[in-house]
């Protein structure tokens, strides 16, 4: 929970939410210094009683967490690549991610915004939970599209560049 | 003899802006006037002035004897009269060449012959009345949307008093057949068919510029040799295209203004060829076989199908809801409304929510507004909604929860409507 993680952009964002459908219950899972400012904002905004806080969670809470939400947010500021959001993918959550960060260039089936446009942010969260063929039309393309990841693939294409650079075919 | 027909379609939709959930009850302007004003006179200084200048050139040049046809939707007329008057004036000096025919098809560029007949019949009226006041023509060759046809369509327009209709010319439509004869449908004997020739017209429309193309590039000599390559072998080669190839597909440097402007005199010099519009093409020549299109083509992608429009479920989810708000639309009487939902019907704003990513992809990025078919599915449902709130406040004035079906909480009574409001609200 750091400053580029974005998660106070997600709470501004999930207020903005709950204008609209108060029935939303918002989980943000991970420890880090920008707790505590968090779980003030949340409860200065009056929607402390939808924003869960679950702390630190291990691989297979995780899992569960993707598993059980309708939808999964990474509103990184800055994110070299950006892992989670395949995660989330894998187990069948629609995934929204910020522009800004590394795996948005390479992700097709993920709904994208600015980490700073709130408006746009609640805007696609409420689309994501109200539309039932965007849901699911997300989380069939986006289960398919994270499956061509993995280390095997990446591995085989760093092998083939080195190959290709050392003119050794 | 070989008849060199020329079809261009000029079309333009009114694109929608990002529409948001909070625009929903706060704002209803749908359409983006700025983003519509700047493709409008881009393309009109890239293509549209240009290109009617050449035209009209070649025209007095040859004395009638180079002539074409288009197509113009009602949404890109209206556009035109709004942003570049100057191109709606250069399309009337086209008209009063009198080599100049203008086809009929639906006001708003619209899958309406698939989805509401009467809907159809109603854009069809629309521009035809449209064509009359601007052109001072009354369309006598159809063509449909993105060149969609079928049996059914025949036989519709045969009912209309059609005496031709445009479509592609798909080899899975004519097997082992020529596209550069007339046919008939098998439902309607009384009109003809004009079929796309789509090696020939793709090569001028989709090949000019591409340099890995063997053919490239691609020379008047060149092209003039396949075309007369016909002679003896069918009546007439038809090339469709968008008007927009142009200088906005193949752009200036590419060569393609030069081109077609030594083009017409290149034809003209074998004795037996010349040009025709589609209904002197119609009159001309008699029909040589029968058609049995059961299933819909089009023009459009590989398949040459729907599901450029019609593939998935977001884009069969919005076109439903889109017409299961007809009939509550034009109840309201609100001419507004039914303007704005008319412009909802055009085919573009389900294209853009198309995600066959991989084999036409590319061809769908360049055209879309959206940074993803999402993106525009998304918008378009929140149009929707603030659509089905408006007719909803004529009724009674409350505000619906976000719902992918506003056309189920309108068309109900008004005790299953509030029993569906609570519903959706127990179960968002």
């Amino acid at each position: 929970m750091t400053l580029q993680k974005g998660p106070d952009y997600f709470i501004e964002a999930a207020k903005k939410v709950l204008d609209i459908d108060p029935n939303v219950k918002f989980v943000v899972a991970g420890t880090g210094d920008m707790l505590p400012q968090l779980i003030e904002r949340a409860a200065s905004l009056g929607i402390g009683n939808k924003v869960i806080f679950p702390g630190f969670v291990d691989r297979e809470q995780g899992d569960r967490l993707y598993r059980m939400a309708d939808v999964f947010v990474m509103p990184s500021v800055s994110e070299p690549f950006g892992i989670v959001p395949l995660e989330a993918m894998y187990q069948g959550t629609p995934t929204i991610i910020s522009k800004q960060s590394g795996v948005s260039e390479v992700l097709r089936h993920a709904l994208k915004v600015d980490f700073w446009d709130i408006n746009d942010l609640a805007n696609k969260i409420i689309a994501a939970l109200s539309y039932s063929t965007l849901h699911h039309e997300l989380k069939q393309h986006g289960t398919y599209e994270v499956q061509g990841f993995n280390w095997d693939r990446v591995a085989s294409e760093v092998e083939g560049l080195y190959h290709e650079l050392g003119g050794n075919p | 003899m070989v008849s060199v027909c020329f079809y261009f379609q000029v079309h333009q939709p009114e694109r929608l802006r990002r529409y948001s959930v909070f625009d929903i009850g706060n704002n209803s302007t749908y359409f983006d006037d700025a983003k519509n004003r700047e493709v409008a006179l881009k393309v009109a200084g890239k293509c549209y002035l240009p290109m009617n200048t050449l035209l009209l050139k070649l025209i007095d040049r040859h004395k009638g004897k180079f002539k074409v046809a288009f197509s113009i939707s009602g949404t890109a007329l209206d556009q035109f009269e709004r942003y570049t008057p100057e191109v709606l004036e250069s399309f009337k000096a086209l008209a009063r060449t009198g080599c100049v025919e203008f086809l009929s098809e639906t006001y708003y560029h619209s899958l309406s012959f698939i989805y509401h007949r009467k809907e159809f019949d109603e854009q069809v009226a629309l521009h035809r009345k449209r064509i009359k006041e601007l052109f001072g023509q009354e369309p006598k060759v159809f063509r449909n949307t993105e060149l969609i046809f079928n049996n059914e369509l025949a036989n519709h327009l045969q009912d209309m008093g059609y005496s031709a209709v445009l479509a592609e010319g798909a080899d899975h439509v004519l097997g082992w057949r020529s596209p550069n004869f007339l046919y008939t449908a098998v439902t309607a004997p009384n009109i003809k068919l004009l079929l796309k020739n789509y090696k020939l017209s793709d090569d001028i429309a989709f090949r000019f510029s591409n340099k890995s193309w063997e053919e490239h590039p691609l020379t008047v000599e060149k092209y003039v040799r396949w075309l007369n390559a016909a002679n003896g072998n069918g009546n007439v080669v038809n090339l469709f295209m968008d008007y927009e190839t142009f200088g906005e597909h193949q752009w200036e440097d590419t060569g393609i203004f030069r081109f077609m402007e030594l083009l017409p005199e290149a034809v003209l010099r074998h004795p037996d060829n010349d040009f025709r519009t589609p209904s002197e093409v119609a009159d001309s020549y008699e029909p040589v076989g029968v058609l049995d299109v059961h299933n819909f083509v089009s023009w459009a992608d590989i398949k040459r199908d729907l599901s450029a429009w019609l593939g998935n479920g977001m884009q069969h989810t919005a076109i439903k809801e889109l017409y299961g708000l007809r009939e509550a639309v034009y109840a309201s009487g609100d001419e507004q409304l039914i303007a704005d939902w008319r412009k909802l019907t055009t085919s573009d704003h389900f294209y853009y929510m198309c995600t066959k990513w991989f084999s036409d992809g590319d061809v769908h990025k360049y055209f879309n507004p959206y940074e993803s078919p999402y993106e525009g599915y998304i918008a378009f449902m929140n149009v929707l909604n603030d659509l089905a709130l408006r007719v909803n406040r004529q009724r009674e004035p409350r505000r619906l929860p976000l719902t992918e079906r506003p056309s189920a909480i309108l068309l109900r009574t008004d005790g299953e409507r509030r029993s569906e409001h609570q519903q959706i609200h127990q179960h968002p």
